[in-house]
């Protein structure tokens, strides 16, 4: 990594020095070369410094300002290099031919004598740091003055901004309309059908008496099983546990619940803003449905961990893998996901499986 | 009568063809999806097809186009469409080319074992039957307001009747009246609405339709 942030810097030193001198004696052509210089530049941030950088045309300013930087910070280094390799290359000369001196060093209180190729190499352990930490200043300053002159403005980032809040705001209405459709399917398919099979049984009763007693009997039990359903189906589409008893305890709810064995680990000092602890369970939930429906795992996993700016989310299965991100659940949760600023992501799992993981920002940024 | 079932829930099948033979009729295929019906009714002519709009794999109406194939190829087959809800659009589907042997319910009708075993008589007699929630859409959607509003309380039931698919004779035995004063009242409703009179019935419920649904 040092070498390749130190040929990125030494690199700079060309890329500057030809900035300054077009600078110098092109400048009414600047129009043609500046675009050309200005990808050179960004290819070189880009592959020896680590830097992306996004598009923007950079002016005079900069090229002036990175030239100077760039022949500086590439001289400098390259002096820092030349003497620590005349350093290193003096020691092993010396040791390798024996040529080497005592030399006694006198400094104050202390009298030391030792050979030359120790202090051949002292001196090229600290040149060469020097050059370390130089680069890496250069480094920084490059990044700096790339991020003040080609990054986004504040009408750019607002630009973005609003970019971004309208594709999650609508996302979100499909979100709502997805949860819907869910929501009849869940009515039609279960409480629904239950209803017409009770409301048929009892049509039969009264159409039958003779069998009216045993049909009556079926229709009591069909009648338990549609409550069963109902209150499953109005659990699937908000658990209030959630909002009386906390995410911790909704999510072992989820797991008691489960055929799969899940193991949650909850990692969250205090309880999530409302609408964060939201999106996590029903992330958390989501994953847990799918992998029992699909992956033919025998091990769920969640993990629940947060640091000072975000919560995250992690399941992870030891299943077949092949989650379909694009799926109507899972691009459902990642709408809700983003809509909060958050990050969605779901995927293989390193070791076979699957992993869906959501990071979510603790406070919303506004503008 | 021989009939062929194709609902995907599974629970309303079983409740559906028991409900059937304790009538005395012959459930000769009970199917999930509407590929399976369209194959049972080629392999196995019923008397009538009840199908369930709503089947695999969309889920959304493959059990209404798997009714209007069948009532292209096999015009003999009866067909009962049983819908969770009432949409007038696949009423004007099913009835679009001719309103012989066709029914359209609502699946709670179900549970009314007497009405709905005589709506597929009815219908295995080359009758039509609407479900009345689908008449009751089709009086208050219309835009045909101002002439409806002449008709007479009795003549507003007479219609609703008509819509049905009910003949004069059993309208008389619905209402209670005798069957010259059915009569009656279909000629003056066909009267007020400016339709043209006609005596086979089937057609009669066709205009009637189109002109509300107009």
């Amino acid at each position: 990594m040092v070498l390749r942030r130190l040929a990125g810097v030494l690199a700079g030193t060309f890329t500057g020095a030809a900035a300054l001198v077009l600078l110098l004696f092109a400048w009414p052509w600047r129009a043609r070369w500046s675009p050309g210089l200005a990808a050179i530049e960004r290819a070189r941030l880009s592959a020896w410094l680590g830097h992306d950088l996004p598009v923007g045309a950079p002016g005079a300013g900069y090229l002036a300002l990175r030239g100077l930087a760039g022949v500086l910070g590439g001289y400098v280094a390259l002096v820092l290099t030349f003497i620590g390799l005349l350093f290193v290359s003096g020691s092993l000369w010396a040791m390798t031919y024996g040529r080497s001196s005592p030399v006694s060093l006198n400094l104050p209180g202390v009298t030391l004598t030792t050979e030359s190729w120790t202090i051949g190499l002292t001196g090229a352990v600290v040149v060469l740091a020097l050059d370390v930490a130089w680069c890496l200043l250069v480094v920084g300053a490059e990044r700096r003055l790339a991020v003040r002159f080609l990054g986004p403005g504040p009408e750019e980032v607002m630009r973005r901004r609003i970019a971004e809040l309208t594709s999650t705001r609508s996302g979100i209405v499909r979100a709502v309309d997805d949860e819907r459709r869910r929501i009849e399917r869940d009515l039609h398919d279960g409480v629904q059908q239950r209803g017409v099979a009770l409301a048929m049984l009892l049509g039969r009763a009264r159409h039958n008496p003779s069998q009216a007693a045993e049909l009556v009997d079926q229709a009591y039990s069909e009648s338990r099983r549609l409550l069963d359903e109902l209150r499953s189906v109005a659990w699937r589409i908000y658990p209030t546990a959630l909002d009386d008893v906390g995410l911790r305890a909704a999510l072992e709810g989820v797991a008691e619940r489960s055929s799969v064995p899940v193991t949650v680990h909850y990692g969250l000092a205090g309880r999530p803003v409302s609408e964060v602890e939201t999106a996590l369970y029903f992330v958390a939930r989501e994953a847990i449905t799918n992998t029992v429906k699909h992956a033919g795992a025998r091990d769920i996993l969640v993990v629940l961990e947060e640091d000072e700016r975000e919560v995250r989310v992690t399941v992870s299965d030891d299943g077949r893998g092949g989650a379909d991100p694009a799926g109507g659940g899972l691009s459902g949760l990642a709408r809700r996901v983003h809509a909060l600023d958050g990050r969605f992501e779901a995927g293989p799992a390193p070791g076979g499986g699957t992993r869906v993981h959501a990071s979510l920002p603790k406070q919303a940024p506004c503008g | 009568m021989r009939l062929i079932l194709a609902d995907d829930a599974v629970l309303l099948r079983e409740g559906l063809i028991r409900l059937l033979e304790e009538a005395g009729h012959q459930v000769v295929a009970a199917v999930g999806d509407a590929e399976a019906l369209v194959e049972a009714v080629a392999a196995d002519r019923p008397d009538v097809a009840v199908v369930d709009v709503r089947m695999p794999p969309g889920h959304s109406d493959e059990g209404l186009r798997a009714a209007l194939e069948i009532r292209r190829r096999w015009p003999g087959v009866g067909i009962v469409v049983l819908s969770q809800y009432v949409e007038k659009t696949y009423a004007a589907k099913l009835l679009a080319d001719a309103t012989e042997s066709v029914g359209y319910l609502l699946k709670d009708r179900v549970s009314e074992v007497a009405e709905f075993l005589e709506a597929l008589e009815r219908v295995r007699a080359g009758g039509t039957v609407l479900d009345p929630e689908v008449v009751r859409q089709l009086l208050a959607r219309t835009s045909h307001a101002d002439p409806l509003g002449t008709l007479s309380e009795r003549e507003s039931e007479v219609l609703r009747q008509l819509a049905q698919g009910y003949a004069n004779s059993a309208i008389a035995g619905n209402l209670h009246v005798s069957l010259s004063t059915v009569e009656k009242h279909v000629n003056a409703i066909f009267d007020k609405l400016d339709l043209p009179r006609t005596p086979v019935y089937s057609r009669r419920v066709l205009a009637i339709l189109r002109y509300l649904d107009g």
